[in-house]
């Protein structure tokens, strides 16, 4: 059901006669599937489907934006009116547009299709991880969350490009909740990448039930988490969080151009101690975050942002990037529907592998946070300030993990903690966000190999002279 | 024109025991002003429908913006099949029509004869105004403006057709104020049902104050100390722990309030009530999103819990009936069972007032972290704060880069003051509370 050349030439046309300077069509047609367990019965099932226009018009500064998801060319035509009429200047003469239609090279292929895959046999794997998750009879709760979609999108501009691009992923997500006594603890196991079901070869069900699990059986033996300055050694996966909220935003070309970032201006300069390399891959084959075209059919690559230590580049969409006067944006254009304007967004955004191992982390921490699972964060871009809770988290004590600990809360400032960073592993994983930003929640791989922090402000609930 | 009752008899010959057909459609204008130019305007009218199908009392959901008659076959065809996959006891059920619906004020259809220049000019007015406030006020990242006018039509099998209008619009600003090469932001925000309830220079105000408040923020020694919450923050913490009071949750075991109707769990000074009908809340109607007419609930009275939240399933488990609490977060989201305006009743004693009677504590302008810090279920949070320091009545230094922890259940009895500035916190979507004064909290930064 996707448009027909003559006709995007058309709506093209009318959004640009009142002279605008560019003018874009994004077509999307997505179907997505929601199951949903708890307790061990499938209590939500959903589909979803999402078809729609979104037509989007540039005059000098300005964007003016009209989607429909009526796609009869009358309701087209009155959209890219309605869009190219806000741009609000004087008539000119119309250039021709010729779309020639350009074939993308698939990154990440789908073996499996997910999301016309049988729906029963889903709700078998469901019950597999739910069983799993049983670790112990202190498990009260389970629940379970399998989402995948597929999402054409086609992409077509007065610059004649017109590209089409077919996007799947796939995420399961295993939640519990222990109990002893009083005391109720949670646990989270979650995965995802863009792909089908061959997702299942990589983590079978018994897998994630079990972390999520075990996670929360581990959290009742926890005590309250002590507070002040100290050593943290956040893990690899989604420890990566932290730099992608406490950095990663402030990366994004949208806050640079408007000095409302601390990295602006600071491109060459040392923004972390000299072992950081920090990158921008949406071309990772297959990851949460890929893609071989962006929203604004920008095809992928790869960008370094820091390298050992030195500021190289930002995240650019198509807007800033010409408002920067550069030659190309990075390939971080994205959007959440057909009904939103795109922004600079980071896809799969991490720090690379460094040279230590794992285990010698620990070997000097004489006391200290081990971070082995964090929860969600938040963190303002203009002052780089952050704060993330630590879900799975334990003391070091003389070079060794001791007991576990609860309601760890880490506190600081993005930038004055990459200069803190002081041993790398070279474990790079990667975990599923979603990440959200001017109302648009999108997919956003966070990655990151385990690391030390010299030293973090660490927030707790055990009180002043408690025990 | 759509024809919902014919998407329900679709629904019911293709093996459907109940059909709900829920259809919205939302035009919505949207600025942004940056340096005294519109940087980007959304302008656009959006329509879809979502159905919820039910056989054997199981329930099917799915939502399509494809509203072709294939599109439309597909969605029914989908929702049955969805039906069959639930295992979960099938006793789900439509709720029946209502005898009668309240009025709710809620719609102003001035809303949509407002032309666009004066739109901007209010925008434009906002960030003028920040930037004179003050030469510390450096820049001023996003000013907004919204409108939304939503159509609402709900249809089932069981006679069921109501439709209502509803209309709302926003202006928010960031700013961002600087000195010493060190930055602060604030935000202001307001909303109404027409552009003549917002105020500009309020908004303004009220974003560039905070910045200024706040600029130069230090962290301060770990300590337990009283906490005195602004309506703003006071909002979002309760915001966290309010699904709690969901009969639901209650049901599941995911409460921490399971157990405790008619026991004192909280300050007797605290009521709290979830009103559907107020209209200066953002989620006023004279129905919910299953079409059971909306009402006020007291949730907790003086200190009391007297009643939890119900739908209309979940109210049957517990023999009782829904209290006009089914939401649907957007098209896309399951009816689920939330909150309408909940808040926290007034108290006395204004914010200044409240501020002069403390000797030592520390007031909270800022949250962060609010949902990755906090545990509905144990009620434990830890978040980030921001705020200044009180001291001997007066406010002393401004204070950040701290965190703030306890347990929901203290901080409930610890309440021991509360203000009279009530204000719905339109970031928590549902929450009000005025300002409060807890006794003593967790406050850790050195």
């Amino acid at each position: 059901m996707m448009l027909n050349k003559e006709l995007m030439e058309k709506i093209l046309k009318q959004a640009l006669q009142y002279g605008a300077d560019f003018a874009e069509i994004f077509f999307e047609d997505k179907k997505a599937n929601n199951l949903t367990a708890e307790g061990g019965v499938i209590e939500k099932a959903s589909t979803g489907f999402d078809l729609g226009v979104g037509i989007r018009v540039i005059y000098k500064d300005k964007v003016s934006y009209a989607y429909t998801d009526d796609l009869s060319p009358e309701v087209l035509l009155e959209a890219a009116r309605s869009a190219g009429i806000a741009a609000n200047s004087s008539a000119r003469d119309l250039n021709v547009i010729n779309l020639t239609r350009k074939p993308i090279s698939q990154m990440h292929p789908v073996k499996i299709d997910a999301v016309n895959y049988d729906k029963e046999a889903k709700v078998k794997l469901i019950k597999r991880a739910d069983r799993a998750a049983r670790v112990s009879d202190e498990i009260k709760q389970v629940k379970i969350v399998f989402l995948d979609h597929s999402r054409k999108i086609m992409i077509a501009n007065s610059d004649g490009l017109w590209v089409e691009d077919e996007q799947s992923a796939i995420r399961f997500v295993v939640q519990t909740v222990a109990q002893r006594g009083d005391l109720i603890q949670t646990g989270m196991a979650s995965r995802g990448h863009s792909m089908g079901m061959e997702y299942f070869d990589l983590y079978s069900p018994e897998m994630l039930g079990e972390i999520s699990g075990k996670q929360a059986v581990t959290m009742l033996s926890a005590r309250p988490a002590p507070s002040g300055k100290m050593t943290v050694i956040m893990h690899n996966g989604f420890g990566g969080v932290l730099f992608h909220e406490a950095c990663g935003h402030g990366l994004e070309s949208d806050a640079i151009i408007k000095g409302s970032s601390v990295f602006a201006g600071k491109v060459g300069q040392q923004v972390a101690s000299s072992i950081v390399t920090a990158i921008d891959d949406p071309t990772i084959q297959n990851q949460w975050g890929s893609f071989s075209i962006d929203d604004e059919g920008t095809p992928a690559q790869k960008t370094v942002l820091i390298e050992k230590g030195i500021l190289k580049e930002y995240m650019w969409d198509r807007i800033t990037a010409e408002r920067d006067g550069r030659p190309k944006p990075t390939s971080n254009g994205r959007r959440m529907t057909y009904r939103h304007l795109p922004l600079p967004r980071m896809t799969n955004t991490f720090i690379d592998n460094g040279k230590s191992k794992f285990a010698e982390l620990f070997t000097n921490v004489q006391y200290g946070l081990f971070a082995k699972s964090m929860g969600g964060g938040q963190v303002n871009p203009a002052t780089g300030d952050f704060v993330f809770a630590v879900r799975e988290g334990y003391l070091i004590e003389n070079g060794q993990i001791t007991e576990p600990i609860r309601n760890a809360t880490l506190i600081g400032n993005g930038p004055e903690i990459l200069h803190r960073i002081e041993m790398i592993a070279d474990n790079l994983d990667f975990e599923p966000g979603m990440c959200g930003k001017g109302g648009q929640s999108i997919h956003a791989a966070v990655g990151q190999p385990s690391l030390l922090i010299s030293q973090i402000t660490v927030g707790g609930t055990e009180g002043k002279g408690d025990k | 024109m759509l024809n919902l009752k014919k998407l329900v008899e679709l629904g019911l010959s293709k093996g459907a025991d109940e059909v709900e057909i829920y259809h919205e459609q939302i035009k919505k204008t949207q600025i942004k002003i940056y340096k005294s130019e519109v940087e980007s305007l959304l302008s656009s009218v959006g329509q879809g429908i979502a159905a919820r199908v039910f056989t054997a009392g199981k329930m099917g959901f799915s939502y399509s913006t494809n509203l072709s008659d294939q599109g439309l076959k597909q969605l029914i065809m989908e929702a049955i099949e969805s039906a069959r996959l639930i295992d979960k006891s099938g006793d789900q059920q439509l709720p029946n029509p209502a005898d009668s619906y309240p009025e709710v004020h809620i719609y102003n259809p001035d809303i949509v004869n407002t032309d666009i220049q004066e739109k901007i000019k209010l925008a434009l007015l906002i960030e003028k105004t920040a930037y004179e406030y003050d030469s510390l006020i450096t820049n001023v990242p996003a000013v907004a403006y919204a409108d939304e006018e939503a159509e609402v039509r709900l249809v089932n099998s069981k006679g069921l057709d109501q439709s209502y209008k509803n209309g709302i619009v926003s202006a928010s600003i960031h700013v961002i104020a600087s000195k010493d090469g060190v930055n602060q932001t604030g935000l202001g925000i307001g909303y109404g049902r027409h552009i003549t309830d917002l105020d500009p220079v309020h908004i303004a105000r009220k974003g560039a104050e905070e910045a200024l408040q706040l600029l130069g923020g230090k962290p301060i020694e770990s300590q337990n100390v009283l906490v005195l919450f602004n309506s703003h923050t006071g909002s979002d913490i309760f915001s966290a722990f309010v699904p709690g009071f969901l009969g639901e949750n209650v049901q599941k075991n995911k409460s921490m309030f399971k157990g405790k109707l008619n026991t004192q769990i909280a300050n007797p000074l605290v009521t709290l009530i979830d009103d559907g009908l107020r209209e200066d809340g953002l989620r006023a109607a004279p129905f919910d999103d299953e079409g059971v007419p909306s009402q006020r609930t007291i949730v907790v009275e003086q200190g009391v819990l007297k009643s939890y939240l119900y739908d209309t399933n979940s109210a049957r488990v517990d023999n009782l009936c829904s209290t006009g609490n089914a939401h649907r977060r957007s098209l896309k989201d399951y009816v689920e069972v939330a909150p309408t305006n909940f808040y926290l009743e007034e108290g006395e004693h204004s914010l200044d007032e409240m501020i002069a009677g403390i000797e030592e504590g520390f007031l909270v302008m800022g949250l962060s972290g609010v949902h990755s810090g906090t545990n509905a279920i144990s009620g434990d949070f830890s978040v980030g704060a921001s705020g200044v320091w009180i001291k001997h009545g007066k406010l002393a230094q401004p204070v950040k880069e701290v965190t703030v922890a306890g347990n929901f259940s203290d901080l409930l009895q610890d309440i021991i003051q509360i203000g009279n500035d009530l204000e719905f916190n339109v970031g928590t979507g549902f929450m009000g509370t005025p300002s409060f004064v807890v006794r003593e909290l967790v406050v850790s930064g050195k």
